[in-house]
């Protein structure tokens, strides 16, 4: 792989083309994150059965599916 | 005017303006290369958010699905002499340019040949087929005489012809994938004198249609032209963006884009675009610097396993063809994974069935943008073309010294328009992706969630396809 990175210097400059597309992606991930994280800690809360007592109606929200 | 047109203007007079003005505000007085105000990788970022806040105002002013029931407007009966007269045009055409390539003089640039094929026909009917429709079916030289041989055996033998056999559904559009990539190579693969030799280019075309013969003669005129020749199928996807569609010997009317929205779904459709796309990004590609730099250590690659030069070159380029074919395909599927992850239960080939028409737009916009002043200087080129054809001194209508002026467009004209279509394009290729979804997906949050990562494949597309042209704008 060595001969890609002869030239770096003369295109390396381009990947700025590539900044708003990596900007979305990193939204997007975070964004998925988050989301099952969320999932998670609603899982977690409608298996404590104080907790499902106590918040009944968060308890049995579906599940985002992203 | 209906709403959804009105929203599409807003969107592309929106599109256009941020782009123009937008940038500017930001980045004031900053000079650039050919005397531009911003340099050209604030164009990508400015196109980006264009793309943004085209999605945005999409998914709250495009609630439902408008596009697949759009209605036509009936304009105008097509008079039975238009389909022949246009034929006879098609026939007369071919027979010219493949005379001219044979017979006349083996220079690129003065033989009509070598300019025909690859700015006339190529280049400059995708401008004509966005524009109106689709014109290469009525000047299809091969179907015209194919249908001509059809209708004489029919008036001699009166069991006329065999019937053609069953076009098998695998197949697809797949045929086609294998003519386009083969003109693609050629164009950009072959070296330069053997590409632009007219000798070549007329045996090739010669070949072209008879390959088109056979197929027409197994599987039907109709259904081959629609499927399996590479160039029909080509020209007619673009037409599906046009505002005009011929019904029968009718013609209508129609909202842009909506054409598209009927695209049938065969086998073969995503690796065709894919070839479409992929073939003018690498033809951007091979005049940047990173293919400088990558192109001659794939060339020596080759070569230290025993080819020779020539061949050494042209097997790097067909490598980074099909890696860039690759790349538009890799790109369209991370789109349609996107789309899996908010409908689990469709299959990821059926999704991308669904959508593929978004990438309609996307191809013409590549070609447009990326050939655009090619097609506006060279086209010039017909005035002396026209008058000595075989480039052997002839001057039929007197125009044979006209010249080409290279002046009447600047290079900062050329990078605007060409960023304005290639915007244009994307945003065309949002709208369809964000109808089709609300189609496919009841809850019309879904849907919008559903397209984010379509968003991401605009925006892919668009800062590569800017990346590409400033590269060989340099």
């Amino acid at each position: 792989m060595t001969f890609i990175f002869a030239h770096t210097g003369h295109w390396i400059t381009s990947l700025i083309y590539a900044a708003p597309v990596v900007l979305l992606v990193a939204l997007l991930v975070a964004d998925h994150m988050r989301n099952r994280r969320r999932d998670k800690a609603k899982v977690g809360s409608a298996a404590d059965p104080v907790e499902a007592q106590a918040e009944p109606a968060k308890a049995q929200k579906p599940h985002n599916p992203a | 005017m209906t709403r959804a047109s009105r929203i599409t203007l807003l969107v592309v007079v929106a599109a256009v303006a941020a782009l123009f003005f937008g940038p500017e505000a930001i980045a004031h007085g900053i000079a650039g290369r050919t005397d531009l105000p911003i340099p050209r990788w604030l164009f990508g970022w400015a196109a980006a958010l264009v793309l943004v806040v085209s999605f945005v105002a999409l998914a709250m002013l495009w609630p439902k699905p408008r596009l697949e029931a759009a209605r036509r407007r009936r304009l105008v009966r097509i008079p039975a002499a238009v389909d022949p007269i246009c034929a006879v045009i098609g026939v007369a055409l071919f027979t010219v340019v493949v005379y001219a390539g044979l017979a006349g003089t083996q220079s690129a640039v003065a033989n009509i040949a070598p300019r025909f094929i690859y700015i006339f026909f190529w280049v400059g009917l995708v401008v004509a087929s966005v524009a109106f429709g689709d014109l290469f079916r009525l000047f299809n030289p091969w179907r015209a005489i194919a249908r001509a041989v059809a209708w004489g055996i029919r008036r001699i033998s009166p069991d006329g012809l065999p019937r053609p056999i069953a076009y098998p559904e695998r197949l697809g559009r797949w045929p086609a994938v294998v003519g386009l990539f083969a003109f693609a190579w050629i164009e950009l693969v072959l070296p330069s004198q053997d590409r632009t030799m007219p000798s070549t280019l007329s045996t090739l075309a010669l070949v072209y249609a008879a390959v088109q013969f056979i197929g027409m003669s197994v599987y039907g005129i109709e259904r081959w032209t629609q499927r399996g020749d590479g160039f029909s199928v080509y020209f007619g996807l673009f037409a599906a963006l046009s505002i005009f569609e011929r019904r029968e010997s009718t013609l209508y009317l129609r909202p842009p884009l909506v054409g598209a929205t009927s695209l049938k779904r065969l086998p073969g459709t995503a690796a065709l675009l894919s070839v479409m796309i992929g073939a003018t990004a690498f033809d951007g590609a091979s005049e940047g610097e990173l293919w400088r730099s990558v192109g001659p250590k794939l060339q020596e690659f080759f070569v230290a396993r025993g080819a020779g030069l020539e061949v050494g070159l042209e097997l790097a380029y067909t490598v980074g063809l099909l890696l860039m074919i690759l790349l538009i395909a890799g790109i369209y599927r991370i789109g349609v994974y996107g789309i899996h992850t908010i409908s689990r239960d469709r299959s990821m080939s059926d999704l991308s069935a669904l959508f593929v028409h978004t990438l309609i737009p996307i191809a013409a916009a590549y070609v447009i943008a990326h050939y655009f002043s090619l097609l506006v200087f060279e086209s010039q080129a017909a005035s002396f073309l026209i008058s000595d054809p075989l480039g052997d001194g002839s001057n039929y209508f007197g125009t044979a010294d006209s010249t080409i002026d290279y002046s009447i467009l600047s290079p900062s004209a050329i990078w605007c328009t060409q960023v304005a279509i290639l915007v244009t394009g994307h945003i065309s290729g949002l709208i369809l992706a964000h109808d089709r979804a609300l189609k496919v997906f009841a809850d019309p949050k879904l849907a919008i969630r559903s397209q984010y990562w379509m968003l991401v494949v605009m925006v892919g597309f668009t800062s590569l396809g800017l990346w590409l042209l400033s590269a060989s704008n340099q």
